[in-house]
């Protein structure tokens, strides 16, 4: 994968308009550094968790809800250990919760734990999605591109769980 | 296919040392080389 994008990028020294090469790239690379500071810091506090074995803590807890609460409790763990990184929130809790609920169709369950994953990137402070979006539009504070997210945000978690509560019958459907 | 990887993570970390030298930044700096430690671990293939 980083393979294609270096091809895309490369494309564009054929685009036709002169451009000094090295000082983009190491614009970009200066624009990018914050963003991959902060997943630096991500991965290790992950491997710290490991290590100590609060991750292992946090998945029992999280499977050893009650079945009526395991569905909030996907609705609230996934999104808020997103403020950790969303990737370490499907690798650490999307796994677990797949195969707590094995049984259901594990494709759709699976797509719906993503989706789900998917809105820890709008969680403070990691909040890579709205930082981004923060960057693109040039405001300073991401907060006021989150507060936007809030409503869209809890109505994706509803979907999510309202797929992962009718998979059989949307597999059904689908198969 | 190996080469390759490491190639692209050879070509980052020289930008990433670049940006580094030139920033005034203390901070920007730390996170820099904190970046840069992966990145040479990548390309030594050292997990």
């Amino acid at each position: 994968m980083p393979l294609s994008f270096l091809i895309a990028s490369a494309v564009g020294i054929f685009s036709g308009v002169k451009w000094n090469i090295p000082e983009t790239v190491t614009e970009a690379i200066n624009d990018a550094l914050p963003v991959m500071g902060i997943l630096m810091g991500v991965g290790m506090f992950i491997q710290i968790m490991t290590l100590i074995g609060v991750r292992g803590f946090v998945v029992v807890s999280a499977l050893a809800l009650p079945a009526w609460l395991l569905y909030v409790g996907i609705a609230t763990s996934m999104p808020l250990f997103g403020a950790v990184s969303a990737f370490g929130s499907a690798s650490v809790l999307g796994v677990p919760f797949l195969l707590a609920l094995l049984g259901r169709n594990e494709i759709l369950v699976g797509s719906a734990l993503s989706l789900i994953a998917g809105l820890g990137d709008l969680m403070p402070p990691t909040a890579l999605a709205g930082i981004f979006a923060a960057q693109v539009v040039g405001e300073k504070n991401y907060f006021r591109v989150l507060r936007f997210c809030v409503v869209p945000g809890l109505l994706t978690a509803v979907w999510g769980i309202a797929v992962i509560l009718g998979a059989q019958y949307i597999a059904g459907i689908l198969y | 296919m190996t080469i390759v990887y490491r190639a692209i993570a050879l070509f980052i970390l020289v930008f990433v040392l670049r940006c580094m030298f030139r920033e005034k930044d203390f901070w920007k700096q730390v996170t820099a080389t904190m970046v840069v430690i992966p990145l040479v671990l990548r390309i030594l293939l050292i997990k």
